[in-house]
This record gives C-alpha cells, sequence and structure tokens, in this order.
C-alpha cells in the first residue's frame, strides 16, 4: 500500500509534507507534517497539541534539543494513535509512541522561545519507517513521494 | 469519530496541503515570517504569533479546530530542525 507524500519544491524551502488525523482521546483532527528522516522520533508540534487539546499526560521526556532555538520541552506519549490514508483511498490506523511539546512547560519559558517552538511542525521522524515498516521514496524530478509497505 | 469524519478531515488536509505546496512563493512574499489560518483555499487569518491567530479567528467566529495552521518562514530563511 502506497501513501501519498506532499512535496514543497521551492529551492531553499523544500519540504515533504503528510497528513495525519489524530484519533487519540477527545483529540481528533488533522496535522500538517513534516517527513524528517534527520530526526530519530516523532514530535507531534506545539501547533498542533495546542490546536487538538492533547493532553499532557505522559512522562517528562528529556527536552528535544537540536529543535528550533534552544531546547523544547516534551514528553512522551506511548501510544498515541492516528490514521494514515493511502494512496487507494483506504485507511490505516496507527498506534505508536510519540514525543509531544509540552505546552505548560514550554509556556514557563520566554516569548522568543515560545515564538520559535511554535515555528516548528510536526515531524515523522524515522520511527516511523521502523515501527510501521515502511519504506520513503523521494523524486524530486519526477514530483514523487510517497511511503509504501514493505 | 466516524469514517466521514475522518475523510473529511483528510480533504481538508490535503486542501491545504495543496494550497501550501502550489502558493508557497506567493504566501512567502506576502505572509513571511507570519502564521497563517488556511480554510477552503484561502488565508483566513495572518499574524506574528499562532496564539493571536487563533484570536483572529475567534473573534472572527471561525473554528480554530477546522483551519489550518503554518508557520511561513520568510524568503531566504532555511529552517532547520
Amino acid at each position: 500500500m502506497i501513501f501519498n507524500i506532499q512535496l514543497i519544491k521551492e529551492t531553499g524551502a523544500e519540504r515533504l509534507l503528510f497528513n495525519i488525523v489524530s484519533r487519540y482521546p477527545h483529540s481528533f483532527g488533522g496535522i500538517i507534517s513534516v517527513v524528517d528522516t534527520g530526526s530519530p522520533r516523532t514530535i507531534i508540534s506545539a501547533g498542533a497539541v495546542s490546536k487538538l487539546k492533547i493532553p499532557i499526560t505522559g512522562e517528562k521526556a528529556s527536552p528535544i534539543c537540536g529543535f528550533g532555538r534552544g531546547s523544547i520541552p516534551c514528553r512522551k506519549l506511548d501510544r498515541f494513535n492516528f490514521i494514515i490514508k493511502s494512496s487507494e483511498g483506504k485507511m490505516r490506523s496507527i498506534e505508536m509512541p510519540v514525543y509531544v511539546v509540552d505546552i505548560p512547560a514550554l509556556n514557563n519559558l520566554s516569548q522568543e522561545m515560545r515564538l520559535s517552538a511554535y515555528q516548528i511542525e510536526t515531524i515523522i521522524g524515522l520511527d516511523f519507517l521502523i515501527s510501521q515498516k515502511m519504506k520513503l521514496v523521494v523524486d524530486f524530478n519526477k514530483n514523487l513521494s510517497y511511503f509504501e509497505e514493505i | 469519530m466516524t469514517e466521514q469524519e475522518i475523510l473529511k478531515e483528510f480533504e481538508i488536509l490535503e486542501m491545504g496541503s495543496q494550497f501550501i505546496s502550489s502558493n508557497f512563493r506567493v504566501l512567502q512574499e506576502k505572509f513571511g515570517g507570519k502564521f497563517i489560518a488556511i480554510e477552503n483555499k484561502e488565508v483566513v487569518a495572518n499574524a506574528d504569533t499562532f496564539d493571536d491567530v487563533r484570536r483572529i479567528l475567534d473573534a472572527q467566529k471561525l473554528n480554530f479546530s477546522k483551519t489550518i495552521v503554518q508557520f511561513i518562514p520568510r524568503e531566504g530563511e532555511i529552517i532547520l530542525y
């Protein structure tokens, strides 16, 4: 099964955008995420946590470093539920651990840090590829990008 | 949530991500360095902060949870994670 990824091809702003829908309890809604093979972990952004009101209940995790300015406080959700949609319109439900930006802790930081943190998008990391047994295909020349189940 | 609600959510996301992808340069020229809210292929709010976008949407009585809020980097600005 193939799951299409949207390409942004503008020079200097290249991005791989992937749509997911959260079905985490009381936090239903869509998230546009960025596929980032430089990130070992999947991280739900401050904007998505805030918009979907994702409860910050998981254990405290090490702050995310090298992610925006300074380090951003986060927590680990052991069982985050979301749905992805295949190119044929079939839906696949996924449950995996993710990191979420800890909004209450972020609110105690400076305005500059908060602004910086909110600029960072949700990131689909390598853990998604590994845990969901997916391969990633990217061909900017053919305007083609997708995840494919192995 | 029903399957229809999920499909509707994907429809909103796909419309939004395609709009951003197809119009990125224009969005950057107009809104570089700002947060924007998109609804039905239209920028319905823009502001310097995420919270300000939410306030604008609330004031306009738009459904915050049904819009797509994205940060648009300035032209020439490269965001590394």
